[in-house]
């Protein structure tokens, strides 16, 4: 069924002089009878051009064992980090729309003697309180107010207020 | 005879005080010298009396008079660990996303990228805060009703759902930085003369996203991209339809080479706006640069 729906599909991709990632590509691998072709059956951008440079070397330039390992960046230079005070920044986290949460002391320590519910209670991280966060956003430069966008982090779903009416989210207008 | 406009214009100079030294303004390239202030009245260098503040003397960042600071007594966790490196992706919702298509904003019969959510001028986002791209989310996720082929940066299974389940398709793309300055401002990249970048491959945290058939990568294997629509549908159950028998399946299946950053457009090439012409190149060592991974 599987077979059927990608041989149909086949005819329906584009045979645009777009180019394509070569086909002995190692995520092609062991897929060589299949049919969907936005990457089998158009020109690569390389085959495309061997007619204007007969002489030149056309053979994979993706070497198989380096394709699927790309170069790990490690970087972080000295300019690219802000002025920050780090007792602030090691501890503190802000979102978006001006709260500031915290963890709590003694979650690491000594959980032998503690029970299930006191270890479960260790665990929250927690509001500071208005005043704490007036003074938390006076301590950082303006960046660390300009909202992150980090993807995939469990605090996500708080940088916007929800079940509050005198914080309302209100949607977006287009004119 | 003169006009109305030149005799009244004739009597306001003639009214107006003779021209002197007095009523002269300088030229707009003219530099003052700073005025160095001394005397008596300048004792204090505008400090004002006594205290922190003229002795400089300053409490260290969040004393509390010598109470332990909150910012001492709390555990540290690192909630911003790697925050220069870490990537970023500005986020639209869905609901934008309708309501830009019916405001026609955004036009549905050519691919959905990022440059036409761009060129709206409702969604910016700044290379040198990190940014990487849009990141679809899923409010409005049951009003979507637009058959569109969207090329993303980030989303969610939802989404994914969502699009798919109007008729549409989804994939999400890297772009690495060079790329993401062009694709913001086409014009300003083009006006400046310079080749159409080729797009770099993913660094390694990302690639496992961008090779997932789950969310659509775009290095993903297409015959189980194919199956995880049909799983997706059956999960969210509803009917996914035939992309086979669609009148605009030529649009819905136009992708993009892993180089390649504009439709139409291959790396290498020069927009020339003001000939109004492309130009390429020819040479072997451009065109092996240009038209390889590596």
């Amino acid at each position: 069924m599987a077979a059927s729906l990608v041989k149909s599909l086949s005819k329906l991709c584009i045979n645009a002089p777009k180019a394509n990632l070569l086909p002995n590509s190692p995520w092609l691998k062991g897929t060589s009878s299949f049919q969907f072709s936005t990457l089998r059956n158009q020109t690569t951008l390389l085959k495309k051009n061997q007619s204007l440079l007969p002489a030149m070397k056309t053979g994979s330039a993706l070497d198989h064992r380096s394709l699927l390992h790309t170069t790990s960046v490690c970087a972080s230079t000295y300019e690219r980090k802000l002025w920050r005070e780090p007792r602030v920044i090691d501890r503190f986290y802000r979102l978006h729309w001006g709260a500031w949460i915290r963890t709590r002391g003694g979650r690491k320590k000594k959980l032998y003697k503690k029970t299930a519910k006191h270890r479960a209670y260790l665990q929250q991280h927690i509001f500071c309180t208005a005043g704490q966060s007036i003074k938390l956003s006076r301590l950082v430069t303006e960046h660390w107010k300009e909202p992150k966008y980090f993807v995939d982090t469990p605090y996500d779903p708080y940088h916007k207020r929800t079940n509050c009416s005198f914080f309302p989210n209100y949607p977006k207008f287009y004119p | 005879m003169a006009s109305k406009v030149t005799e009244r214009a004739l009597n306001l100079v003639k009214s107006m005080p003779r021209v002197g030294l007095g009523n002269i303004k300088d030229l707009p390239t003219a530099t003052y010298k700073k005025q160095v202030n001394r005397g008596r009245r300048q004792k204090k260098k505008g400090r004002g009396d006594k205290g922190q503040g003229s002795r400089n003397t300053w409490d260290p960042l969040g004393y509390e008079g010598g109470q332990r600071p909150l910012i001492d007594s709390v555990p540290s966790e690192k909630y911003y660990g790697q925050y220069a490196i870490r990537r970023q992706y500005p986020p639209i919702s869905l609901l934008e996303l309708q309501r830009m298509i019916d405001l026609d904003r955004v036009d549905v019969t050519k691919p959905v990228d990022i440059v036409s959510i761009c060129n709206t001028g409702l969604f910016k986002f700044e290379v040198a805060k990190n940014h990487f791209g849009v990141n679809i989310t899923e409010e409005g996720c049951d009003v979507f009703a637009a058959k569109i082929n969207l090329e993303i940066q980030w989303t969610s299974e939802l989404v994914i759902a969502a699009v798919e389940k109007s008729g549409g398709t989804i994939t999400t793309r890297y772009y690495d930085p060079q790329c993401l300055a062009a694709l913001f401002n086409p014009l300003a990249h083009f006006k400046k003369g310079l080749p159409i970048p080729k797009c770099k491959l993913p660094p390694q945290d990302a690639l496992a996203y961008y090779s997932d058939p789950e969310f659509r990568g775009y290095l993903a294997d297409p015959e189980k991209i194919l199956l995880a629509r049909e799983k997706l549908a059956q999960k969210y159950g509803y009917k996914l339809p035939d992309l086979g028998a669609d009148p605009v399946k030529d649009l819905l299946l136009m992708r993009k080479d892993p180089l390649q950053i504009f439709y139409g457009l291959e790396p290498g090439w020069i927009v020339n706006l003001k000939d109004r012409c492309i130009l390429k190149p020819k040479d072997e060592d451009y065109l092996r640069y240009y038209y390889n991974v590596h």
